[in-house]
């Protein structure tokens, strides 16, 4: 397989659980670059012009809360999960865990 | 140096819907400045301009950014193309049937016959009318997207039993184009008086003659079945037992009307003057409008034969 669509590939992959990834993130307040760097940190690394809009989407659906704060002397706008979003984190979860376990059976099999 | 900043910004800014420009401005520049600082702990000193003119060029065309923060609705969404690509060909169809009987009523009032005049004349006419159909579709399915009924006409119901059972149970579209346009087009000839003007209709080499008026009568009401017929089956995905059976009827009934018509005498009437460049050939086709008749009449008896085929395999 040709390293550009193992790269299509892996990019598909990942798009499906960024959703999940800032979800599960923003249980804390973050501003656009706190929130790449604690992805980062988790081994999650997505492109600033990926994320960034994706978090906005987010806030427009009502998943998260945003808030303009002044932080070392910046406006910095800092968003966090809404109840709307905590409770669709948790519905995500269960769907992740449970794909999650049915995958790693399926894959252990073929590796068998 | 955050004059570059500025002008990318507001090089973004031009590409943003109004109302949204203020705040993605706003938390671009939040952004971009985070980045930047990122460059600088990096690097351990300030940028130059030109590595800020490359940190931004990096971040992205201006018109790729707005587009990521305020996606353009598309003129018509992928989930909408089948719809739109149904509704086109209809209208396309409808358009050239228009377009047809439009110039095949020129071309009867003419007194000469210059087939590619008349090609040019159908294509032109089609792109015309076929343009405007076009923008008004696509300006519709926009309009609807905008407003969220789009969603509503994806979700069609369908039945099972209402799917072919095989490929050739399938309705094609052509066909029921082309016996659209006949039945009109024999509409239009048999009723000349209701559109064309006394004049114009003086002028025509050939009328059917007083006294035909029977015939006239029966064609219209076949003509205006299979109009009704034609019309439903655009309506229909595939031919059941009762509309194939009918579709054979129908052939077979224009196929006695000729075979009555090729019995009669007299059924037309010429009125080219005496002397007419073309007399003789008129002069032929009196003599030969009984054969014509005929072998429509056998044509269509063949149709109806492969019909009733048809129908007994449903």
């Amino acid at each position: 397989m040709s390293d550009e669509r193992l790269e299509k590939l892996r990019l598909e992959l990942r798009r499906g659980v960024l959703v999940l990834a800032v979800l599960a993130s923003l249980k804390q307040p973050h501003y656009g670059y706190s929130l790449r760097k604690q992805l980062l940190d988790a081994g999650i690394d997505i492109d600033e012009g990926t994320l960034y809009p994706l978090v906005r989407r987010l806030a427009d659906q009502g998943l998260l809360d945003s808030e303009w704060q002044q932080a070392e002397g910046r406006d910095r706008r800092y968003y966090q999960l809404s109840a709307v979003g905590s409770q669709l984190l948790g519905q995500l979860t269960q769907e992740w865990q449970q794909l999650n376990g049915s995958l790693a059976a399926l894959i252990a099999q073929a590796s068998v | 140096m955050m004059e570059l900043l500025d002008r990318y910004l507001d090089a973004i800014a031009v590409e943003l819907p109004k109302e949204k420009q203020p705040d993605i401005i706003r938390e671009l520049r939040a952004n971009l400045l985070d980045l930047v600082d990122t460059a600088r702990e990096d690097k351990g000193s300030e940028l130059t301009e030109a590595e800020l003119g490359q940190l931004l060029q990096q971040h992205g065309h201006p018109v790729d950014v707005a587009q990521r923060y305020a996606p353009d609705l598309p003129l018509v969404a992928a989930e909408d193309m089948p719809l739109y690509r149904t509704v086109l060909w209809h209208s396309a169809a409808v358009v050239a049937v228009l377009v047809l009987l439009k110039s095949l009523g020129l071309l009867v009032q003419l007194d000469s016959f210059n087939p590619v005049t008349l090609i040019i004349s159908l294509i032109a006419g089609f792109i015309e009318q076929f343009s405007t159909v076009l923008l008004v579709v696509t300006a519709i399915f926009y309009g609807a997207a905008h407003a969220g009924w789009t969603e509503k006409w994806r979700q069609r119901r369908f039945e099972i039993k209402d799917l072919p059972r095989f490929p050739q149970a399938r309705i094609r579209l052509s066909d029921t184009i082309t016996d659209l346009t006949s039945a009109a087009f024999l509409l239009l000839l048999l009723w000349t008086p209701l559109w064309m003007s006394a004049e114009a209709q003086a002028n025509l080499p050939v009328q059917l003659a007083e006294g035909s008026e029977f015939w006239r009568y029966t064609l219209t009401g076949l003509a205006l079945a299979s109009t009704l017929f034609s019309l439903y089956r655009l309506t229909q995905l595939s031919w059941q037992r009762w509309s194939k059976l009918w579709y054979a009827i129908e052939h077979l009934l224009f196929a006695l009307v000729f075979a009555g018509m090729s019995q009669q005498d007299g059924l037309l009437q010429r009125t080219v003057a005496k002397g007419d460049v073309f007399e003789h050939l008129w002069q032929a086709a009196d003599r030969s409008v009984s054969s014509v008749f005929m072998v429509t009449a056998l044509v269509l008896i063949g149709l109806a034969i492969l019909e009733f085929k048809r129908w007994y395999k449903l």
